[in-house]
């Protein structure tokens, strides 16, 4: 009962328009008040879990995100891309989904890959035929490749609150995110020439004849980071939050010293709008990790996989059941909550049908990818719509049509197929 | 004349927090680097450096978590909000969010002050560096009480724009309000 | 009828702790008669080691199964001096009732608010490593392990002539996996066995702490309880506690065995190079421990440790 009035209030809250973290704080305050809670002690639980070594990786992958809009990073990566696979029939919407998928590479967020890709690829491909609002649903999709492809700002939240091993977690969605950008490219090539028409025309002419070789060149610093990334973490060099450290480093020296791009006054910009956007995620989580502690001691977990298995006996259903829950809540909450609130109140019941908490780890990231762009609360859809000028209600239809023919299929594969998930950190010795 | 005050006021804690928030990127940054690079080239083991690193984080979330109530820029579910228009309705219900806001880091400042009350009768500290734990603390009750600041901001704002004629001027100082830049 | 809730630090449901934890609190209620309800919540249910500890301290938790924290008391590191006590013997001596690190724990533990019931021995801890592994101060120059972030546990390390890096439990398997550390110097070999048997080639038992876990109670919640509900807990606790004083060694030899059994190599350096170890480590971290704890501890450490 308590657990319905919260998240009453929760919604009731939120839709009032009061920002979500402080709807939250709103929650833990009835949910104080409702059970026996002991007010010296909740804030100091709430310290203790961000106090986290792993945790730390946050406002550094958040960093380098910016570090590499501001640095020219992402338009040699674009650049790159454009001339490999531009000229061919839906190459430059392929184009765009393969520059996120290296961006996310880097970069541990979505948004950066909106802000940075949106702005710079958008206008390019109207001019190529292709619609803003088709282009901005495109944006808002490819760029949630960030979370699945490591490192992965999701990744990372769900391995602290399920105490997972945050190597295991990134090496688990990146099968997901090879199905999720080959789904992309066939669904945009079958757009083409269906719902608008492309033309070459424009490309022809004008400074984009870049060859091949210089493209390349420019780009090798931008490529080389998540090699020095990835394998740094998974060669053994240093853990996955040193590895944030060493990430956010190297995007600033590419981008003072490579690219130029970079300025101190830029550089200076670059560390407090990243620091605000941690701010934006930590009291979400600070609040999101006091309410999870009153209902573990509650037991609320327990009572939860108690009633869905009587509800539901036959371990698919209950899959099919948690996947519609995980996506239902990414319509209405954003996808923090999601990660670090229902997952973990779910992953009693998925463990005791026998999945790996890794492998519930590549469907939660999944069911982020939709809950990011599904609306009523969209928050990269929307801001897919403001980088690209495109009006929101044109720009639902092909997001949902894109989330219903490649996003949800790939989250139905990764949850059925497990090896989708379990081979590569198998494979790397993680399980 | 007291709103000018106000504005100098504000201005200049934004920039204190801006500066503040930039020294402790720099700091976590940094820190971790010397870690990474103390064990590869030196194979020092720095005992207790990771433990300033986490203060200087903790510093680094609840900064940026001010800086955020300062700018506005915490998530919102603004697809209800975003109907009111321009009009009175719309400055009331900034004003109901407002109470609402400023009730949950009134509720939030209690919970921080009783957790450093606590950390005050059970000192404790950390093993390396023996760093006292109210230290890093103290930044979610900085947080907790600056947010509730800017949300009687947003209360005061809404509230002269909805009695104010000239409902431009109101936005215009809003602006300024905001310690954008 | 009364509520308590029991949680440990480390065990999950299964493991030794986790069983010891489950079987105190049935102990607690049969003997009462159902008059006194306890809530078991195992390894990280309640969130983290340090968290659990606080809950503990502040009388939410009431009944813990812990290894001793020295945020709130650095004293408590007088767990983790190396080398204090050598054989089972004088390990279980000592830290039986009436042994004098029991009473040290007891008065050190009463300061912070808790009511200490007893230790909970596990065994001799060591080195587990994946690569390479030593038995001289000279061998391991080469090998980097993870240590506890207790004070003086890296110190201990250093002595012994290993490179050590203080990395957070959580992140201990990826570091050990990445090869960021060679191994992993701070436990007996249940814990090796259980969460690093794939990547552990070889588990060395340096000996270097005697590890062991305390049952106590919060004092206020203590204070609250009958006399006779008093003598329900207590008896429960003593039962466990000697319950795990006969079952300690056997069931750290049954997890030397399920470790050899999984392809772990075993090995207990000979009591000549036990001894250079020890000095070494007395030599260097008791000094260092004077400063911390207290010349006084140290004084009564030095006292009464077994013969190298
Ligand atoms: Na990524
Ligand atoms: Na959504």
């Amino acid at each position: 009962m308590e657990g319905l009035i919260a998240i009453g209030l929760l919604l009731v809250m939120m839709v009032l328009g009061v920002p979500v973290a402080w709807s939250f704080a709103g929650v833990l305050a009835y949910l104080v008040s409702a059970y026996d809670v002991n007010i010296d002690t909740i804030m100091m639980q709430g310290y203790r879990s961000l106090d986290s070594v792993i945790l730390i990786a946050l406002p550094l992958f958040v960093l380098t995100g910016y570090l590499m809009q501001g640095g020219g990073i992402a338009r040699r990566l674009v650049e790159f891309i454009e001339v490999m696979v531009g000229k061919r029939r839906g190459g430059m919407g392929a184009s765009m989904v393969l520059a996120s998928g290296i961006f996310g590479a880097i970069a541990g967020t979505a948004t950066a890959a909106v802000a940075s890709i949106g702005t710079i690829m958008i206008g390019p491909l109207e001019q190529r035929g292709y619609p803003r609002h088709y282009s901005s649903a495109l944006l808002g999709i490819s760029s949630l490749l960030g979370i699945l492809i490591p490192p992965s700002i999701t990744m990372i939240l769900f391995a602290v609150v399920t105490r997972q091993s945050v190597a295991a977690c990134f090496a688990a969605s990146i099968g997901p995110a090879i199905l999720l950008i080959i789904g992309l490219i066939v669904a945009n090539r079958f757009s083409v020439g269906r719902l608008f028409h492309e033309s070459f025309a424009a490309a022809a002419d004008g400074q984009e004849r870049v060859s091949k070789g210089r493209a390349t060149l420019s780009a090798l610093p931008a490529l080389s980071l998540p090699l020095m990334i990835l394998g740094g973490i998974y060669g053994g060099i240093f853990t996955p939050t040193e590895a944030a450290a060493v990430a956010a480093f190297c995007a600033m020296i590419v981008g003072f010293f490579f690219y130029r791009d970079l300025t101190a006054k830029g550089f200076a910009h670059n560390l407090v709008a990243a620091a605000e956007t941690t701010g934006t995620v930590i009291l979400i989580l600070l609040f999101s990790f006091m309410i999870g502690r009153i209902l573990a001691s509650e037991g609320i977990p327990q009572d939860l996989t108690e009633w869905v298995t009587s509800l539901v006996s036959n371990p698919l259903l209950i899959l099919v059941t948690v996947n519609l829950v995980l996506i239902l809540a990414g319509m209405i909450i954003d996808d923090v909550s999601v990660t670090v609130v229902i997952a973990p109140l779910f992953l009693p019941l998925m463990m005791e049908t026998g999945m790996h908490p890794v492998h519930f780890a590549s469907i939660v990231a999944c069911s982020v990818v939709i809950g990011a762009n599904s609306p009523p609360v969209a928050p990269i859809l929307y801001m897919a719509c403001r980088i690209g000028k495109a009006e929101i209600h044109r720009t639902i239809a092909p997001a949902i049509a894109l989330m219903l023919f490649v996003a949800l299929p790939v989250m139905v594969v990764t949850t059925f197929v497990p090896e989708l998930s379990l081979a590569l950190p198998r494979l790397l010795g993680f399980l | 004349m007291t709103m000018r005050v106000i504005a100098a006021l504000g201005k200049s804690a934004a920039w204190l927090l801006d500066a503040a928030a930039f020294v402790a990127s720099v700091l976590v940054v940094g820190l971790m680097l010397l870690l990474v690079a103390g064990r590869y080239l030196f194979g020092w083991s720095i005992v207790g450096l990771l433990e300033v690193i986490m203060m200087c984080g903790m510093w680094l979330y609840m900064l940026g978590a001010l800086i955020a109530s300062r700018r506005k820029e915490h998530l919102v579910v603004d697809f209800f909000a975003q109907k009111f228009g321009d009009g009175w309705a719309r400055e009331a219900h900034r004003i109901l969010v407002g109470v609402i806001t400023f009730a949950a880091t009134a509720f939030f400042t209690l919970l921080a002050w009783r957790m450093l009350q606590w950390s005050f009768d059970h000192p404790q500290t950390t093993p390396g560096m023996g760093i006292p734990l109210w230290i890093p603390q103290s930044a979610i009750l900085v947080a907790a009480v600056g947010s509730g600041l800017y949300a009687l901001r947003d209360i005061v704002l809404a509230g002269l724009a909805l009695s104010s004629a000239r409902a431009r001027t109101a936005i215009r100082s809003e602006e300024a309000l905001s310690w954008k830049a | 009828a009364t509520t308590l809730k029991m949680a440990t630090d480390s065990g999950a449901k299964g493991s030794p702790a986790g069983n010891a934890l489950k079987k105190w609190a049935d102990l607690i209620e049969q003997k009462s008669k159902g008059d006194i309800k306890v809530k078991v919540f195992y390894q990280n249910e309640l969130g983290g080691q340090q968290e659990v500890f606080d809950l503990h301290v502040a009388g939410d938790v009431q009944l813990m199964l812990n290894w001793p924290m020295t945020s709130y008391d650095k004293r408590i590191g007088v767990i983790y001096t190396p080398y204090m006590t050598t054989s089972w013997d004088d390990a279980l001596k000592a830290y039986s009732p009436g042994g004098w690190v029991n009473n040290l724990l007891g008065g050190i533990y009463k300061d912070i608010g808790l009511k200490f019931f007893g230790p909970w021995p596990e065994g001799f801890n060591g080195v587990a490593t994946r690569g390479s592994h030593a038995l001289t101060i000279g061998d391991a120059k080469n090998i980097k392990v993870r240590t506890m972030t207790v004070f003086p546990a890296p110190q201990t390390m250093q002595a012994l002539g290993y490179q050590t890096a203080a990395i957070d439990w959580g992140e201990v398997y990826t570091a050990m996996q990445t090869g960021v550390v060679d191994g992993e110097a701070g436990n007996v070999i249940f814990w090796d066995y259980e969460y690093f048997r794939d990547i552990v080639k070889t588990y060395v038992r340096t000996k270097h702490f005697f590890m062991t876990g305390v049952l106590s109670m919060n004092h206020k919640a203590w204070d609250k309880l009958s006399a006779e509900q008093q003598k329900v807990v207590s008896e429960a606790s003593l039962e466990i506690m000697n319950d795990q004083f006969k079952a300690a060694k056997a069931q750290d030899e049954f997890y030397v065995k399920k470790a050899v059994e999984a392809g772990i190599k075993y090995i207990e350096p000979s009591p000549a190079e036990l001894a250079v170890l020890g000095k070494a480590a007395r030599e260097k971290v008791w000094p260092l421990m004077e400063k911390e704890i207290g010349a006084e501890i140290v004084k009564t450490i030095r006292s009464n440790a077994s013969p190298l």
